[in-house]
């Protein structure tokens, strides 16, 4: 049996092939996780909605040029990211992918609004559980800086410790999320 | 219900369906590199015109109000500690090129400072929204804010052994705090967007081109080289000096999942970078294994207790005896009128420096097993008969009803790395405690 970067590899390929089930089982896998990113830096569940409508748009158009040297939720974090900022310099969300696949735009009603809203959180609750499991510093750390978005001067001034502790706390926090989840999955 | 991701999913699949029937044999995977090389050509080009023409002058200090890092954290800086070395980084791009320079806090505590270099000089440049963009080279204050830094506790001969990874700095070297931050990457979270009180005008977000990584680190006097790997290659190249210095320089990755800024990790082995192996000069090599990240004696196979060439802490640490003391503990009433506990203590010793501190873990009722709360005490370095002060519930979610237990413990460095992290750190219990909390 293959790791779960391997089958996910292996997805993308078939993406690249045309093979549509491929696709689902790669978006419902990463949809929630996608959704909570953009909800949580943008603060707005129709921008969130938006963007994540065009990066799983920009993996069609691009599952073909996926070249394996990142893993591929790096690389699908990677669009994510780029559209990100795209969106904040031009002060728009790019439709280019869904343009580029004729799709036609998806309207949100106050439900849609809402599950925007649910699906966001889904991409939470794996963590809030591997992050119960972690000991109480490290997940101060980690919170105050992946949730609350503080810089690490301040997060050192509140927990009062070295900028280096809550560096290397917040650095072994992730990875110990990571194998978690990895392990859950 | 009609859900709307279902609905994107299902056009997304026909989107799939389409581009079976369209998709050319195989991507053209040329024609998506070569912008990037023109890119890339035009860069060093350009800034190395620059360079060469003699263009980057000299402008004002980074900081002209002398800033005060290292008497915040550190005690201040020794005299005569402040020191270059002779490691020179081409910057992914051309023009200047990145340096180090070292320096040891009167705490006890050693840091290493990474900018850009000229004419001996450690700095940023008045590019990426920083300096308002006036292409000038802004030296660095030894004692900077915005410089990109890492301190670690000295061993036994007062050296340093400390290895970073960060990434998304700006090619600037510049990250320094408002007005002058300079540009952020895109995931920045509000915090370094909007500055402190998001009230602010935004930072700028940073081009994508100007973003690096950097890998930097001291390795001790026996490090003869690093072996790293990068765009699949192998490469070896020597330490520098008798500190074992190493720094390299790369452009960011738009897929790396350093996804917020300046995210990195220190440690005692380098970690999460392209290094693979440290080379000592006895002929010891370290490979670094999957789990360098935990640290400790796993960090290389062969397995290494501590880093080669790391000495021990000369004064060994005081016993459970000599720290043990009575605890007094107060229910409160603070803030909004709710509920905290104050617990002091009179400290049987000194604490001078980093090397040692006092701490207090509790745990309370609804908190998983193995879970506690955690936090300092007030003075972090009381004298001898000085009372020193925990206080819990002040901040965070109220104390919940119930027995509360809890210990004040000491820790004193005994191996490598900082404080609370290192393996080798020795603990010591002060008292224990328990209240029942209303």
């Amino acid at each position: 049996m293959g790791s779960p970067r391997d089958d996910e590899v292996g997805l993308l390929r078939r993406v690249a092939a045309g093979d549509e089930d491929a696709f689902s089982a790669f978006y419902r896998g990463h949809l929630d996780a996608v959704v909570a990113f953009f909800q949580r830096r943008v603060g707005d569940r129709e921008l969130a909605f938006d963007l994540t409508a065009e990066t799983f748009a920009a993996v069609v158009v691009s599952a073909g040029s996926y070249n394996e040297d990142a893993p591929p939720v790096a690389w699908l974090f990677g669009i994510a990211r780029n559209k990100l900022r795209e969106s904040l310099r031009r002060d728009r969300v790019a439709d280019g992918a869904r343009r580029r696949l004729g799709m036609e735009p998806i309207a949100l009603d106050d439900a849609a609004l809402e599950r925007v809203e649910q699906r966001a959180g889904g991409g939470e609750s794996g963590l809030q559980r591997a992050l119960s499991e972690l000991p109480q510093d490290t997940r101060a750390a980690l919170l105050a800086r992946l949730v609350e978005e503080q810089g690490y001067g301040e997060i050192a001034a509140r927990l009062k410790c070295s900028e280096q502790v809550v560096r290397q706390r917040v650095h072994r926090g992730l990875k110990q999320l990571r194998a978690s989840l990895e392990e859950e999955a | 219900m009609n859900d709307v991701f279902d609905e994107l999913e299902s056009q997304l699949r026909g989107a799939v369906r389409a581009r079976r029937r369209t998709r050319p044999l195989w991507p053209r995977r040329g024609h998506r590199r070569t912008p990037a090389l023109v890119l890339l050509a035009m860069l060093v080009i350009s800034a190395g015109a620059l360079a060469a023409g003699g263009v980057i002058r000299i402008g004002a200090p980074a900081e002209p109000r002398t800033s005060s890092y290292y008497a915040l954290k550190g005690g201040g800086i020794v005299k005569g500690t402040v020191r270059l070395l002779g490691i020179s980084t081409p910057d992914a791009a051309g023009g200047l090129p990145w340096g180090m320079r070292v320096l040891s806090t009167k705490r006890g505590e050693g840091c290493v400072q990474v900018g850009r270099l000229l004419d001996g000089k450690l700095g940023a440049l008045g590019q990426d929204s920083a300096f308002r963009n006036d292409r000038l080279f802004h030296e660095f204050s030894p004692n900077t804010f915005g410089a990109e830094r890492s301190c670690s506790l000295l061993d036994g001969s007062d050296r340093l052994f400390l290895n970073a990874t960060v990434g998304d700095i700006p090619a600037s070297a510049w990250k320094g705090n408002y007005p002058d931050k300079g540009c952020v990457p895109s995931t920045a979270g509000p915090y370094e967007r909007f500055a402190e009180d998001g009230k602010r005008k935004p930072y700028p977000v940073c081009p994508q081109a100007d973003e690096r990584n950097l890998y930097y680190g001291l390795l001790g006097p026996d490090a003869q080289s690093v072996t790293y790997t990068l765009d699949g290659h192998s490469h070896t190249q020597p330490t520098i000096g008798p500190e074992g210095a190493y720094l390299l320089v790369t452009k960011a990755s738009p897929t790396q999942l350093f996804n917020f800024n300046a995210g990195g990790t220190q440690d005692v082995v380098p970690v999460d970078g392209p290094i693979t192996e440290l080379h000592y000069r006895d002929g010891a090599t370290c490979h670094l294994t999957s789990h360098s990240w935990i640290g400790g004696k796993d960090a290389c196979a062969p397995p290494l207790q501590v880093p080669v060439g790391w000495v021990s802490p000369r004064t060994p640490a005081p016993t459970g005896a000599q720290i043990a003391a009575p605890l007094h503990i107060r229910l409160i009433r603070a803030r909004q009128g709710r509920h905290a506990l104050r617990i002091s203590f009179s400290s049987r010793i000194a604490i001078a420096n980093a090397h040692s501190t006092y701490t207090v873990r509790w745990h309370q009722p609804g908190m998983p097993p193995n879970v506690y709360g955690g936090g300092p005490l007030i003075p972090a370095f009381p004298r001898v008969g000085g009372t020193v002060t925990a206080r819990i519930g002040d901040y965070g979610p109220p104390l919940r009803p119930g027995t509360t237990t809890g210990e004040i413990i000491y820790q004193d460095q005994a191996g490598p790395g900082n404080l609370e992290e290192a393996g080798g750190t020795v603990q010591r219990t002060v008292g224990r405690f328990t209240i029942h909390v209303p």
